[in-house]
């Protein structure tokens, strides 16, 4: 069973290998085995509570759990500054309750240091038209942008956190219980001990966090943390508190993004009139534009694009459009570009960056159909003749897969060096004959 | 006779508290040198024991060394392997918790979610990794991930880990606790929902000798029968009362009629030769928990002088924790 998906995911990884390679995406190979840092820095809740980690020697090492990280820890570590359009293909590991579902192939490209005009379209369109190539049915691409989300949610919300909080868990909203899952996230954040201003209908008393904090300057001990620090966090969590109206307009907002999904001609209109006169928020959707008539132009059919204005990945870095593939049934991939990656991984500039990986397994699942491998040749002899060795050596060199097997069966050498195949009789001298013969069967 | 070793803790703080749980199972431990590491069970004269420390005890299980062991389940949680298992997991003793404590100046940080953000702030504004003192890695790096935490480094400490703030050697402490002095002294608070493990001492067991060898396998079934007789025993008090009745089947009748005072398989009754007739003593086994619910439920229907005695030992049919463990063994 594993032997014949291995050997179809082979099959599809070489059509898909060849299809990004005529977009110019060069194979890059990166190490299995990572320092955990790596994939902790990015703070990505999910993926990194199943990381699988080892320690070392000390240090702790971590099964790389996809490929994006390595790549931009590459081209970092290596000091570029040229524009590299790479694709990967191989296994990534993740933690799972059944452990045959651990090990998971991922294929995708990175294009690192481009700038979005140039980049982005051709990314998705690559990755679309790669599943099509590979003739998966009912293909869509979901396209979203979190730079625009962030500037939206951020008019209502100044508070960072909450703002990341927030969009991290918004895919919530489409479930039916979303809206109290949610809220009880919020609770936790929002509210606690220090939430004095409901308890007295009052602001806080500057008084009372002055003695606090009074009380702080008799502790010798502050582990590590300053009394500014603790002083700061304080606040932060105060106005937390108080943030309510605010986190509920933010939610509201983001309760109408996600009721706003579907073509382009019914979305953007509605985006562009909640934009306003905000000339961040109208810059950036007509960027996000750009990057759709791109797309198009790159032969991505209108009827293929969705537009999802709330659409928000898990993990922290994304910082443009976003994108979710779909294919033949299956949630086949998604990517989008990451600008801060490059930044948490230690990079002194900026390095622009946009990506994509497909969901391999659930490609293969949604593909019933592959071509299947090429057939071997089975030369049945008992024992290495130089007739024998003179035949595999001619039909190998001639592009025939060729084995030796124990036993009879169809194909033969004879004593007198003929190869025998049923009634065919073939001489060395008319090798070509043969191996023309034998492809023509195969 | 073949020998099986037990293994038990040699110190800290469950040692001197397993040695007098093993007497009041009515298994006294001898040790006839202070500076040798074995002993003995005149109750279980097959059984050796091999003194050893606490983490020690669950590595010479694990690796089948000794067959059997008293340790806690935090130490199982930590440094466990598939070979070892938890024969009894409730020896109510030795009750502890592994929690998250943090220095109490920090008074912005009242849960593990106020901790997760401090986490970022380390990262953002001292360029650093939070730093975490304890002596159980494996469930500390798993707690703090589940937590949303992950900018953290663990510093490995032996032993006063609650110092290792105030020495200087790490932000937080991730230790046991039994009541939190030690904490305190330490200026350091536990975070209501960081407990990661509330422990207790265990009886363990080398999984792969229990299924291969019988005579293993019947010294666990005595060591359990002790061991579930003596915890069934403080669980239960005999109860005596006195009743006056015409037939002594109706009063067993009455008497049996209450869940609370049905007994184990149900009263006994007596005569009692005195001053008059029609007196009989009742006596029943009832749970602690419900004893005077029992005795008022004696008294409305008769019952006077009642008299209520600790239990040393209950021993039901079979020691359900053996019965248990061949369930999980065959499984």
């Amino acid at each position: 069973m594993q032997s014949s998906i291995s050997s179809r995911y082979e099959l599809l990884a070489a059509q898909l290998q060849r299809w990004m390679g005529l977009y110019g995406y060069e194979r890059l190979e990166t190490p299995i085995l990572q320092p955990a840092d790596l994939f902790l820095t990015r703070a990505g809740d999910q993926i990194v509570a199943r990381l699988f980690t080892f320690d070392h020697g000390g240090k702790q090492f971590a099964l790389r759990p996809e490929y994006t990280s390595p790549a931009m820890s590459h081209y970092i570590r290596e000091g570029m500054t040229a524009p590299v359009r790479w694709q990967f293909s191989g296994s990534v590991f993740a933690e799972a309750e059944d452990s045959t579902r651990q090990q998971h192939y991922s294929i995708g490209a990175e294009a690192i240091g481009w700038p979005s005009r140039l980049a982005d379209a051709e990314i998705v369109a690559l990755a679309v038209r790669g599943l099509q190539n590979v003739s998966l049915t009912d293909v869509r691409v979901h396209i979203g942008h979190i730079g625009l989300l962030l500037a939206l949610v951020s008019r209502h919300l100044s508070d960072s956190r909450l703002v990341r909080f927030l969009l991290n868990h918004a895919y919530l909203l489409r479930e039916p219980d979303g809206d109290a899952r949610i809220r009880a996230q919020l609770d936790r954040l929002v509210s606690g001990r220090w939430d004095v201003s409901e308890a007295t209908g009052e602001s806080p008393s500057p008084a009372i966090m002055d003695a606090l904090l009074d009380a702080l300057e008799r502790s010798q001990l502050m582990g590590g943390r300053t009394r500014e620090d603790i002083q700061r966090r304080l606040q932060r969590k105060l106005a937390r508190a108080e943030a309510r109206p605010q986190l509920e307009a933010a939610l509201a907002l983001l309760r109408e993004l996600t009721a706003l999904e579907g073509n382009r001609a019914g979305v953007m209109p509605a985006l562009r009139e909640l934009a306003g006169d905000d000339e961040v928020a109208q810059a950036l959707l007509a960027e996000w534009e750009q990057t759709l008539n791109g797309c198009e132009r790159l032969g991505v059919a209108t009827e293929c694009i969705v537009v999802k204005p709330a659409l928000s990945r898990n993990w922290d870095y994304y910082s443009g459009p976003v994108f979710e593939l779909h294919g033949g049934g299956q949630h086949t991939g998604g990517g989008g570009r990451y600008d801060d990656l490059a930044r948490l991984l230690g990079a002194t500039k900026p390095v622009p960056a946009v990506g994509f990986a497909y969901y391999v397994d659930d490609m293969l699942a949604a593909l019933p159909a592959l071509p299947t491998k090429a057939a071997s040749w089975a030369l049945h002899a008992n024992g290495i003749t130089t007739a024998l060795a003179n035949w595999l050596d001619v039909l190998r060199g001639r592009g025939i897969a060729i084995s030796v097997q124990p036993g009879a069966g169809t194909l033969r050498v004879s004593e007198s060096g003929e190869l025998i195949v049923g009634d065919r009789h073939f001489q060395l001298d008319d090798a070509d004959t043969a191996a023309a013969w034998l492809e023509a069967q195969s | 006779m073949r020998h099986v070793m037990l293994a038990l803790p040699s110190k800290g703080a469950i040692a001197e508290p397993a040695l007098s749980f093993l007497a009041d199972c009515g298994l006294r431990v001898e040790k006839p040198n202070p500076r040798q590491y074995t002993g003995s069970i005149p109750a279980l004269p097959e059984v050796d024991v091999l003194f050893q420390r606490v983490i020690d005890v669950a590595y010479k299980v694990a690796e089948g060394t000794a067959p059997l062991g008293i340790t806690g389940l935090d130490v199982v949680a930590e440094y466990g392997s598939d070979e070892l298992i938890v024969v009894h997991p409730d020896l109510r003793f030795g009750q502890c918790r592994l929690v998250v404590a943090v220095p109490e100046a920090w008074i912005d940080v009242e849960s593990m979610l106020d901790l997760a953000e401090v986490a970022l702030d380390f990262r953002e504004v001292h360029g650093r990794n939070l730093r975490v003192a304890t002596t159980y890695p494996r469930n500390t790096r798993q707690f703090l991930h589940a937590s949303g935490i992950h900018h953290f480094t663990i510093v490995q400490a032996e032993g006063a880990i609650e110092a290792a703030p105030t020495i200087g050697h790490a932000d937080i402490i991730v230790d046991l606790v039994q009541t939190g002095t030690t904490l305190r002294e330490n200026h350091l608070k536990a975070l209501p929902d960081g407990v990661i493990i509330e422990s207790q001492a265990c009886l363990i067991g080398h999984r792969r000798t229990m299924l291969a060898d019988p005579e293993v396998r019947e010294t666990t079934r005595r060591l359990l029968e002790h061991m579930d007789a003596a915890l069934e025993g403080k669980r239960h008090m005999q109860v005596t009362a006195n009743i006056r009745g015409a037939d002594p089947a109706a009063i067993a009748r009455l008497v049996a009629a209450n869940p609370l005072t049905r007994g184990l398989q149900g009263p006994t009754l007596a005569p009692i030769y005195g001053a008059e007739d029609g007196w009989y003593t009742v006596t029943i086994i009832v749970p602690s928990t419900t004893l005077l619910n029992a005795i008022e439920y004696l008294r409305s229907i008769g019952g006077v002088q009642a008299a209520a005695t600790p239990v040393r030992y209950v021993f039901l049919e079979r020691s359900p924790t053996y019965v248990a463990l061949l369930k999980r063994l065959s499984g």
